[in-house]
């Protein structure tokens, strides 16, 4: 009951809750960005994540309930069944891991033509702009050809998970644009 | 369908054979049993945790795969079997700089272990291996200027020159060049190096002006009329660095070697020198750009968040209007349960983790200790650990019109191994796999 009544306010005071699913190739700092987001002001060192995190973040009025699902190769096929009532999709990109942009854009493009992501926002984190020879936000757009995309809203937004840098810019977007998705 | 979650047959056999060997059956850097996860670049098999190590360090160090989880390409294949723990721990701990620093494998922490010359040069040679190429010293110090963009500079240009043009020395031209990239380190420490060319510079800038750098003086740039380099300041003055660069074949070498070198054939010298003062130049570029105009572009960044922020701010005042206006109406939509459709994927998802893990049943009781292990560890880290229970939880309350599509699995319950459910869900997901993957 006391659930409910805490929910009547949240309905009531405009505070939204937002279903986000974080999917992206093996180490590209997935669970990183999960756990910075949840304890900001932490360092945060991780290992392989082998099934899923699930984490609930507050942030600007919008609790984001934010999925992070292992991402190697032979686990990818699951990443589907996290798909229903998503709300919307960080994608997260190893920007200095120039050998695999293209396995990144496929596995990307999979995920957002299932019928499944059609209403979810794109949110892509530019990861690991602090190593050396890492593409920029702009050449991440392109390799992942995110300008072809019609009927999305999307947005790249660079990030060093690590130190947190740029992650809550990114969960900005994602607060901002939410409202404009229609409510189901 | 279970094939989708195993590595062909043939790469498992073959994984399975030479993790027998080698010491394979160890994590390479911490000594855990069976280890499940593996660095092809390095060519060593190594446990859940230390992976989690080596996926920090970045993938132009250590790429990490999962044994079980991930396609090996053919050459991984072949870098796995001609690696493996034991002589890369035999390689490093024989390695001119790491005996000359007076470490071992075993007392190194695991970014020592790969960050460093040590770590590039058996890359290098594993490389060689699987290719088929002879191994060349010279070879690697330049694949090494190509293919690290970031770095600022480096011992390989230095070790080039000095490499190419050893020939009347009469010491091991190899040690000369390690103790040289000892103190440069790991390449990627821009410190580090910025560090030992001021010293160089330092050194340099104490030389007498008036004698020959042959006679011990000092080491002026070429090109007319600069002036000579002030301590210190290698960005700004390549010419320094070449300076540096001359008192190091002077010093490093023992003296007269390098000396002797220079006067016998100068030109030849000369070349070499101006070809790495040339990278240098283009390096310092870099350098400049990457100091200066990134961190522009990281406050321009900053001020669009702030204009974002503003945004934001005159967005909650709207919403908090319209949230009251339409509070009658929400409240409507609360009652009826609207709220559920966030979650059916708890339940969808379970019964297939369920069959994930049976059929990793063959490496079970190994996976197991490892997620209990990350259990432990994400446990720890949700300290509050709150949350992940407001989740999971938040998911599984009501029906759902998902879930009430798929009542044949939401009778599941979570974290219990339901001896029918899997067999049930089976039957749908087969399906399902058939006609997506």
């Amino acid at each position: 009951m006391g659930g409910q009544v805490s929910k009547m306010m949240g309905k009531i005071f405009g505070t939204k809750e937002m279903r986000i699913l974080m999917l992206g190739l093996d180490a590209a700092g997935k669970t990183t960005i999960l756990y910075k987001l949840k304890l900001s002001n932490q360092d945060v060192t991780t290992i392989p994540t082998v099934g899923f995190n699930v984490e609930s973040v507050t942030y600007k009025n919008v609790k984001f309930n934010v999925w992070d699902v292992g991402g190697q190769d032979k686990i990818r096929p699951l990443w589907r069944h996290y798909y229903s009532g998503t709300q919307g999709l960080i994608f997260v990109v190893d920007s200095s891991d120039t050998a695999r942009m293209e396995e990144a854009r496929s596995e990307l493009h999979k995920i957002i033509n299932d019928r499944e992501m059609k209403d979810a926002l794109l949110l892509v984190f530019a990861n690991k702009q602090d190593i050396g020879g890492h593409l920029s936000p702009e050449e991440v757009t392109q390799q992942l050809q995110l300008t072809k995309l019609k009927d999305k809203l999307w947005y790249v937004a660079p990030s060093v998970a690590t130190d947190g840098t740029g992650i809550f810019e990114g969960l900005a977007w994602l607060s901002n644009n939410v409202k404009t998705q229609p409510q189901k | 369908m279970s094939r989708m979650w195993e590595v062909d047959p043939e790469t498992r056999t073959k994984l399975l054979q030479i993790s027998k060997t080698n010491g394979n059956d160890r994590c390479c850097d911490c000594g855990a049993p069976s280890p499940q996860w593996a660095s092809p670049k390095f060519g060593t098999f190594i446990c859940l945790n230390c992976a989690g190590t080596h996926r920090g360090l970045g993938v132009h160090i250590s790429f990490v795969r999962s044994i079980t989880m991930d396609a090996f390409k053919h050459a991984e294949i072949q870098r796995m079997e001609q690696g493996g723990n034991e002589p890369w721990k035999a390689f490093y701990d024989a390695h001119p700089v790491t005996t000359s620093e007076g470490r071992t494998f075993e007392d190194s922490t695991i970014k020592e272990r790969y960050e460093g010359d040590a770590g590039e040069e058996w890359k290098e040679r594993l490389s060689c291996k699987v290719e088929g190429r002879e191994y060349v010293l010279g070879q690697e110090k330049k694949n090494n200027v190509s293919s690290r963009s970031s770095t600022p500079m480096s011992g390989s240009g230095a070790g080039a020159g000095v490499g190419a043009g050893s020939g009347p020395r009469t010491g091991s031209p190899a040690t000369s060049i390690r103790s040289d990239s000892i103190r440069s380190g790991a390449n990627s420490k821009k410190e580090q190096n910025e560090a030992y060319f001021a010293k160089l510079g330092n050194d340099n800038a104490t030389r007498s002006d008036a004698l020959p750098p042959s006679q011990g003086g000092k080491f002026t740039g070429f090109g007319g009329g600069m002036p000579p380099p002030s301590a210190g300041d290698r960005r700004s003055s390549p010419f320094g660095g070449f300076g540096g660069w001359g008192a190091f074949g002077g010093g490093g070498g023992g003296g007269a070697p390098g000396l002797d070198e220079f006067q016998k054939d100068p030109m030849a010298s000369l070349s070499k020198g101006f070809g790495w003062f040339a990278s240098t130049v283009g390096k310092g570029a870099k350098t400049v750009n990457d100091s200066y105009l990134q961190p522009t572009a990281k406050q321009l960044a900053e001020s669009d968040f702030a204009a974002q922020a503003r945004v934001q701010a005159t967005n909650w005042g709207q919403n908090f209007q319209s949230g009251a206006r339409n509070a009658a109406d929400q409240f409507n939509r609360f009652v009826e349960g609207d709220d559920g459709g966030h979650g059916s994927s708890r339940s969808r998802v379970e019964p297939e983790r369920r069959d994930f893990w049976d059929d990793f049943s063959s490496i079970g009781a190994q996976q197991q200790q490892q997620q209990q292990q990350q259990q432990e560890m994400s446990g720890h880290q949700r300290s509050g650990s709150r949350s992940g229970v407001i989740g999971t939880a938040a998911m599984r309350k009501g029906p759902t019109p998902a879930a009430s599509s798929l009542s044949n699995e939401t009778t599941a319950p979570s974290g219990v191994e339901g001896a029918d459910a899997p067999t049930k869900s089976k039957t749908k997901e087969k399906d399902d796999w058939d006609d997506n993957w």
